[in-house]
């Protein structure tokens, strides 16, 4: 009889190519081999593992279905034109929409006169026509708004906590001034999950969440925690 | 139309443009597709719309596919990369935390999560998930049609064109390999 080395052993132990007599005196040498013990093991624990992360499965029309949107989609395949154009819109796009009212435009339009009058002194007694005022106002306009995406940006951030026993679940953290912030219950998967946006500016933070209004946790999934300074820890969140 | 052939021969009837041939590749696929969209995706109609888009992006793309027997292993690159984007754009958006929230291997602190076996068993299964997006799909395609549909090695090999010792060698080595990567995390549970 032919003896494998303990990987080929476990390999052919596992998919059922071990004759009879040959299976017995296979798991011995498994066993008294750590690595192959120890691939077996996994083996046992991955197949629990795959099997207990199987989703709900698509509905019987799943296939039929996507095969239907293709024929729509075939149907309303946009022309060139309507190609380009969506092409051009997207890399004219601006990446930042700021909301101005007419007031604020006409203060900065007017800032940036004044500006350009101090910045270049000269300007009142350069007589270049209207069109290279304009390109002279142009930079301090650019200025602007570059500032402007300087500014802090909120990040909407959403908060997930499972908890099947809880009345409700908030979110508490510094950028709500420790005030909790209610998360609404989902069922996923026959857990519930409570959820919830929060817009949060850049930079790093901490919270926790807050269970039937007065159990303070914190967020077994945050990655990174810190001492709150009352015995407890705070999840710190990098944005 | 019998629905024994290889994913070759229906990948090539789609690249002639057999739109049916395509629905026998998506029954084939959908399980498994649906699997890795709801390790991604929060809810289950969004799991749902990243599955249907990953497969109508594998359709408008399935003529680049230049040998059709790896249809199994390219639409599995392409929903590993179609998920990994909206897992992108989704935190980028909305969602600061990584798919689980890693958490280097170490016991969480909540008590209660650590007794709710269905969450453990939740949590293995997304680590296990992870692991899987380290394989190439040559070795995670075959892996998964072995573990997670229970294709026989000869089923197998009748869909995917590939001898079954070359895919017995291949499950073999996408076992280690997650052995590897599971290894820190099956040390701390």
């Amino acid at each position: 009889m032919s003896t494998p080395d303990p990987d080929t052993a476990v390999r052919r132990f596992i998919d059922g190519d071990l004759p009879d007599d040959e299976v017995r005196a296979t798991l011995h040498r498994i066993a008294d081999d750590p690595e192959a013990r120890s691939l077996l093991q996994f083996e046992l624990q991955m197949t629990q593992d795959l099997a207990a992360s199987r989703s709900p499965q698509p509905s019987s029309e799943f296939a039929a279905n996507t095969v239907e949107k293709l024929e729509e989609r075939e149907a309303s395949e946009p022309s060139l034109q309507t190609r380009l154009r969506e092409w051009w819109e997207a890399v004219t796009r601006p990446l930042i929409t700021i909301p101005v009212r007419p007031a604020h435009t006409l203060a900065t339009i007017a800032l940036v006169v004044t500006v350009a009058w101090f910045a270049w002194p000269s300007a009142p007694l350069d007589p270049l026509p209207v069109a290279s005022s304009q390109e002279r106002t142009t930079p301090p306009v650019q200025t602007a708004t570059a500032s402007s995406q300087q500014q802090p940006q909120t990040v909407w951030t959403r908060f997930v906590y499972t908890d099947a026993d809880a009345d409700s679940v908030a979110v508490a953290g510094d950028f709500s001034q420790w005030k909790p912030i209610p998360l609404s219950p989902h069922t996923v998967n026959g857990k519930t999950v409570w959820t919830g946006l929060v817009p949060v500016s850049r930079g790093e933070h901490e919270y926790q969440f807050v269970i039937d209004g007065e159990k303070w946790v914190t967020d077994p999934l945050a990655p990174v925690k810190e001492d709150d300074g009352f015995g407890a820890k705070n999840a710190v969140l990098k944005l | 139309m019998p629905h024994d052939s290889s994913d070759g021969t229906y990948a090539q009837r789609v690249q002639n443009g057999d739109r049916d041939a395509f629905e026998v590749l998506v029954e084939r696929y959908e399980g498994m597709v649906f699997d890795l969209t709801h390790q991604y995706a929060d809810q289950p109609e969004e799991a749902e719309d990243l599955a249907q888009d990953i497969f109508l992006k594998a359709y408008r793309r399935i003529e680049k596919l230049r040998d059709p027997d790896q249809f199994a292993s390219w639409l599995y690159g392409i929903a590993l990369n179609q998920c990994r984007d909206y897992a992108k754009n989704v935190r980028r958006d909305t969602y600061p935390f990584s798919r689980t929230g890693r958490d280097d291997g170490a016991v969480t602190n909540n008590g209660m999560a650590a007794q709710d076996d269905q969450l453990a068993a939740d949590e293995h299964g997304a680590r296990l998930w992870e692991a899987l997006d380290e394989l190439s799909p040559t070795y995670a395609t075959p892996f998964l049609l072995k573990y997670r549909d229970g294709l026989t090695y000869k089923a197998m090999s009748k869909r995917l064109d590939v001898s079954v010792s070359a895919l017995k060698v291949r499950v073999h080595r996408a076992r280690k390999k997650l052995r590897t990567l599971l290894e820190p995390y099956h040390e701390h549970a």
